[in-house]
């Protein structure tokens, strides 16, 4: 009977769990907030406040994938980017495009002295990034001299804070919308389908085509709804179109690619892994570069958003990576890159939920790491099942 | 069926809890307290009544709850209802407090901005959803949206605070020089740099013509200030200082730019043994009249502090707030005004006057105006 | 009866499951003699000393346990340990980065209340000490002395516990010619002293030296009991009661087509990771034909599975010096990568650390090294992918219910067949397999048997590793017998026999 579901649904049970909850919590929340969390203005900002937690949670992803490991660095990392960022084109009147490029070497080089150590050297990811942490928030603060650095262009703030062809407009329409979300039902469509056709090709058991149909039905009308509310704000966030390639990009690198496979293998089995061929060093260096670029990345929107680079930016905000990736269901060599952007949109409702009903952070925490310690249990309790059986 | 219900009691907790926590700040508005109701719950049930949002930068400073407690009453008072929110010391927290506000569909903001220079975007979508915005007690900076910026009178300020200490030492009618350094406050802090312009317009020329002697030699901003208005930054300088210069000399004042600042120049002072009938305590100034302070000086450690007006500034908040919800021009008459250049454009700016407070005046001001009561400050 | 027996056993019994680890032991120890237990791998030595300690409690197992002829039902190693009973691992259980004195008392600490005394901890860590003659300072680290003098310390901890029947795992597996007589001369003083020994081990020298009595096991049943005083215990009964049993059919038939040599190892030396100075492999010379089942047999601790890591990509040692050579022409082979490229194969002893990725499903784990065959630009088509499981699970007769479960599901048996598919996969030319029937029930073992001649009909080599003799010969054409980390001869054809073998491995401690 289980394993009926499972194909019947294409998938993963847990994800599927994942979804039903992310439903239940946003249901919850617009009855708590009488509705003002689905206003468009909101939809929007859901997307503009949160970016970070999205960001950060695909490069959090697979430090964890490779078996219980994490990147404490990010926070720093993210208010280190946005000082060296404010420094380059307030102090040195770099021009943004080439600022862009250099902050981006910069979290690159930070992340491969911290890889290097925890490749090469065997310093446990724990420690190397522990160390990271204070060493970029230190130099974060010395770099902007404890004060707060602002302005940026207006070309750096689109990054964060800009919308795509906001003015082109149908009607009441904003175009682009349209066109997305045109474009994004019938990619889902033609995806399915393709898969579909591709495992009958083979002979394998597909889901019938109800479950099919109700599934994109689902899913369409869910984007509709957002694409819609966007429309009647300013139109697509640029942030949102960036979250969206990142997670698609990365989500094939994992499911798809070689590189993405060895990754799974080692965290499942290191030794298994190496002795069936894969460059454990070197997989765990790209892991945590990768990382520190996500959180550079996560810096410039962050940095973009306030319009300012502040010394305390990022405080925290590895742990909510964290939590964002532990609700999605990561953990060694288990989960994907959905399912963490999932974990992440998770704490971005509560986010913003909890900000618009006037709840204070100190609760604000106390029910995040509760709604955490659920989602560790349930699927500790879901592993022991399937041992069971 | 058990992943359902585990699912179910998820939504149920997650539930509760925000309920809690939404419903006790419904309870605590009229008390004012963390934060209030929704706006437009009461929005909906009266079907006219405005709401104004309030951001203020932290709960931890005693005047932010006084600027709560004055700016309630004062909009109330009008027929408004208020959303109070405190951004807890974060300049993000702040940016989302103001978003959200908006989309709950406040009829104006007054924002306390915890950092000045991150809330450029906040505030040009207030301008985009036609809300008007003005600043309280520290400006928004490099943004045109913003027209009015209720504050003291800063320059004033540090003009009082430096007059005071000439006042106190008798300079002008003494023939002998003075000892006095300098502390500032944080670095990045707009409003400070304007307390200390005016301190140094009174001192100049008495440092110029040697009457007052910076010893140290630590006469210009950066060099004084001290980050984040720290008092055990500031001890850590006076202790240096102390030791530094002032070992065979006499330090006669300190020009101590806030409260905290001084309560840190007061400990470096005493450990080296000032306070004492041989070694008197020099003037120490203070500004904020927090509740250490006005002991201190009850008790002849610190001299002065700035007693700041804020029922005159929450005051004119509202009734700025109230004419710019109304679409008219605000009436300045009873309040002198200026411009300060926040990057971008002249904001309009109020120079509320404050007043000095001493031991002398401090039970007139204090007690007496129902400012604190004695048992708030301990002293029966 | 007139003898004083301080341990007897009758009629032990021990199931795990369905498999019989003892189906009937009868043990009779004299009082202060020293008793030499003999037997092969899986003869049941080390279970039949897990229940006399305790660490298979009673209830456990089957039959009768008498001391000092009282019959005993220990739950605990504590309550043998209590009794005087002490049993010394092969595997010492000391704590390295702690010192002798805390290693001698750990679990048993002279405190009061919780609160040691170190000072009295010192003063009997020395007395014991004395006795075995070791003279280091008793808070020196364990990891700072050699293996020689750790053993002492593992019977310096059985001796401050009072003992009374001491008994040895194999105790001189790991030291040097002067260390074992040390520690054969301290067993004799331990006899003078009153203290009981059983001694397990398979070195005739020792047995010679000690001996009183000898047990032998075989297949978990005791065979025969000597004793020194009254029969004559020579090498040839030994061994032949060691192997002696029938051959049935357990192993396919199969014809055998050598070729040439596919794969040669030349001089190979291979140093210790952990302690860089003591070596492991000495001048290995081996090769294996094309179309050739290679055994290479040995006791556990021989070097067997070092050597096939050491040759597998660098895997295992420092120091590593010799050549390879790959149908003639040498080979540079400095890392996993490398060896697969070589289109050699290693199948580890130990399925779960080195085998299967547990939580990842079938196919994952039989695609992963020849993941680049189902690439097709950058992205992997993972419908071929299991198109190439299910042809692996026809192939091998894997029973699952589909390849994309997690291969932790599957019975001990096909899990080790889908580790063998994987290299299948890779057409491997050189497998090398490390105990690839452990733990895997009969008819599993036979399907295993069956690839493998399927492997080399087609012209592949296979270099099977095993310490299970009646599969060394019934599988392999030709065998190299491993001592202590050197060669210690080479059996062909006919002349692979159980005697033979054994004969190898017991002149090499001569």
């Amino acid at each position: 009977m289980k394993e009926g579901k499972r194909s019947l649904f294409g998938g993963n049970l847990r994800q599927m769990g994942m979804v039903i909850a992310l439903v239940v919590i946003t249901i919850v929340f617009g009855v708590l907030t009488k509705g003002t969390l689905f206003r468009p203005m909101n939809i929007s900002n859901i997307f503009m406040q949160n970016s970070f937690e999205i960001i950060l949670a695909i490069g959090m992803f697979f430090c964890m994938l490779t078996g219980g490991n994490v990147d404490l660095s990010v926070g720093s990392v993210v208010g280190l980017s946005g000082a060296v960022m404010a420094v380059l084109t307030l102090n040195y009147n770099i021009p943004t495009s080439v600022a862009v490029v250099m902050t981006l070497l910069t979290g690159i080089i930070v992340g491969g002295v911290q890889a290097g150590f925890i490749a090469f050297l065997k310093v446990p990811p724990f420690i190397a990034t522990l160390a990271g942490e204070l060493v970029c928030r230190g130099l974060c603060q010395l770099i902007l001299g404890g004060q707060t650095l602002s302005p940026f262009s207006e070309g750096f703030q689109f990054f964060a804070n800009g919308f795509v062809a906001r003015n082109v407009k149908v009607g009441n329409l904003n175009v682009f919308c349209m066109v997305v979300f045109v474009l994004t039902s019938a990619a889902l469509i033609l995806s399915e389908l393709n898969k579909r056709k591709n495992r009958q090709k083979h002979g394998f058991i597909v889901s019938p085509v109800s479950i099919m149909t109700i599934k994109l039905v689902c899913i369409i009308a869910v984007t509709a709804f957002i694409l819609f509310s966007l429309s009647a704000y300013n139109g697509v966030p640029f942030i949102l179109i960036v979250m969206a390639a990142l997670t698609l990009i990365y989500s094939f690198i994992a499911g798809k690619t070689t590189i993405g496979r060895h990754i799974y293998m080692m965290g499942g089995n290191p030794n298994a892994a190496k002795l069936s061929g894969v460059r454990t060093q070197w997989m765990m260096f790209i892991v945590y570069v990768n990382s520190a670029l996500m959180a550079t990345v996560a810096g410039l929107a962050v940095t973009g958003r306030l319009n300012a680079a502040t010394p305390k930016a990022g405080t925290g905000y590895e742990l909510d990576a964290i939590a964002a990736c532990t609700i999605g269901g990561v953990a060694g060599a288990t989960g994907s890159v959905m399912g963490a952007v999932l974990g992440a949109c998770v704490m971005a409702i509560l986010n913003n939920g909890m900000s618009i009903l006037g709840l204070g952070t100190d609760l604000q925490q106390v029910i995040k790491g509760c709604i955490l310690l659920l989602a560790v249990t349930f699927d500790i309790y879901l592993k022991n099942k399937a041992k069971n059986n | 069926m058990k992943k359902l219900v585990a699912l179910l009691l998820t939504a149920a907790m997650v539930f509760s809890l925000a309920a809690c926590g939404s419903s006790d700040s419904a309870s605590d508005s009229s008390n004012g307290g963390d934060s209030s109701a929704s706006a437009s719950e009461e929005k909906a049930d009266s079907g006219e009544k405005k709401t104004i949002g309030i951001t203020l930068p932290t709960q931890e400073l005693a005047r932010c709850l006084k600027d709560q407690e004055y700016m309630t009453a004062f909009l109330e008072e009008k027929g408004y209802n208020v959303d109070v929110q405190f951004a807890k010391g974060d300049a993000a927290t702040q940016v989302n407090i103001i978003e959200n506000m908006i989309t709950s569909g406040v009829d104006g903001i007054i924002i306390s901005p915890w950092d000045g220079g991150a809330l450029t975007k906040a505030v040009e979508e207030c301008h985009d959803a036609g809300i008007p915005v003005i600043a309280y007690d520290a400006n928004v900076l490099n943004t045109p949206y913003i027209d009015y910026f209720v504050t003291d009178d800063l320059v004033g300020i540090g003009r009082q605070q430096a007059q005071f200490i000439i006042d106190t030492l008798g300079v002008e009618n003494s023939d002998k020089s003075f000892n006095i350094e300098l502390f500032g406050g944080d670095f990045g802090d707009a409003s400070a740099k304007l307390f200390w312009s005016g301190a140094e317009e009174v001192l100049t020329p008495y440092i110029e013509s040697g009457k007052l002697v910076v010893v140290s030699g630590q006469t210009d901003y950066d060099t004084c200030a001290i980050a984040e208005w720290s008092a055990t930054k500031a001890q850590s300088r006076m202790d240096t200082l102390l030791s530094t210069y002032y070992t065979d000399k006499h330090i006669d004042a300190v020009l101590t730019q806030n409260d905290d600042l001084a309560a840190g120049a007061i400990s470096a002072l005493k450990s080296v043994g000032y306070g004492v009938e041989d070694m008197p305590m020099p003037v120490i100034t203070g500004m904020d009249c927090t509740i250490s302070a006005l002991k201190s000086i009850h008790a002849g450690d610190q001299s002065m502090t700035i007693y700041k007006d804020i029922r005159q500034l929450s005051k004119h908040a509202s009734d700025i707030i109230d004419c710019l919800i109304k679409g008219e021009e605000p009436d300045l008459s009873d309040v002198e005004f200026t411009t300060y250049d926040n990057g971008v454009k002249e904001v309009t700016a109020t120079k509320v006057p404050s007043l000095v407070l001493t031991n002398d005046n401090m039970q007139e001001l204090v007690f007496d105006s129902g400012y604190y009561t004695e048992e708030e400050v301990g002293l029966e | 009866m007139e003898e004083d027996y301080i341990l007897q056993a009758k009629g032990v019994i021990k199931k795990f499951g369905n498999i019989a680890a003892l189906k009937r032991v009868d043990l009779n120890v004299r009082r202060g003699e020293v008793h030499v237990l003999c037997g092969e791998n899986g003869a049941g030595k080390s279970t039949l000393m897990n229940i006399i300690s305790g660490v298979y409690p009673y209830g456990e197992y089957e039959g009768q346990l008498f001391y000092e002829g009282e019959e005993c039902k220990f739950k605990s190693i504590r309550e043998s340990e209590s009794r005087g009973i002490a049993i010394i691992h092969q595997q010492l259980a000391l704590i390295p980065q702690l010192s002798i004195a805390e290693n001698i008392f750990a679990g048993n600490e002279n405190s009061t209340r919780g609160v040691i005394d170190w000072g009295l901890t010192n003063r009997r860590a020395k007395e014991v000490m004395e006795r075995v003659g070791l003279r280091e300072d008793p808070e020196t680290l364990v990891q700072d002395i050699g293996v020689g003098k750790q053993q002492l310390v593992e019977i310096c901890k059985a001796i401050s516990k009072d003992v009374k029947l001491l008994i040895l795992d194999e105790p001189t597996a790991a030291l040097t010619d002067e260390e074992s007589d040390k520690l054969l001369e301290l067993i004799k003083v331990f006899q003078k002293e009153g203290i009981t020994s059983i001694l397990i081990t398979h070195k005739l020298r020792e047995i010679s030296r000690v001996c009183n009595s000898i047990t032998i096991l075989r297949d978990g049943e005791t065979i025969v009991t000597w004793d020194a005083n009254k029969d004559e215990i020579t090498e040839d009964h030994i061994v032949k009661a060691m192997v002696g049993r029938e051959m049935t059919n357990r192993f396919p038939p199969r014809e055998s087509h050598r070729g040439d040599k596919m794969f040669e190892i030349r001089n190979w030396n291979v140093y210790s990771p952990i302690d860089a100075s003591k070596q492991i492999l000495k001048d290995i010379n081996i090769y294996v034909r094309k179309g050739e089942v290679l055994g290479i047999a040995g006791l556990m601790g021989a070097g067997r599975t070092e050597l096939a890591m050491s040759v597998f990509g660098k895997s295992y040692g420092t120091n590593i010096s010799g050549e390879l050579y790959k149908e003639g022409k040498q080979i540079r082979i400095n890392d996993v990568a490398d060896a697969i490229k070589q289109k050699i194969a290693y199948v580890s002893e130990d399925r779960h650390a080195y085998g299967a990725v547990a939580n990842l499903s079938i196919t994952k784990n039989i695609t992963l090294p020849s993941l680049k065959k189902y690439v097709h630009g950058i992205s992997i088509d993972e419908n071929e992918e299991t198109a190439a499981a299910n042809r692996c699970k026809e192939m091998l007769h894997i029973k699952c219910r589909d390849v994309d479960q997690a291969i932790s599901n599957l019975s001990g048996g096909n899990q080790q067949k889908v580790i063998l598919s994987k290299w299948v996969l890779c057409d491997s030319d050189v497998l090398i397999l490390d105990e690839p029937t452990r733990g895997i029930d009969v008819g599993a073992k036979y399907e295993i048997y069956e690839i493998v001649n399927e492997l080399v009909a087609k012209g592949k080599s296979v270099i099977f590793i095993s310490s299970d003799m009646p599969e060394i010969l019934g599988m392999c054409d030709r065998v190299y017998v491993l001592n202590e980390g050197e060669v210690a001869g080479e059996l062909e054809g006919q002349d692979i026999t159980q005697v033979n073998t054994m004969k190898i491995i017991m002149s090499k401690g001569a």
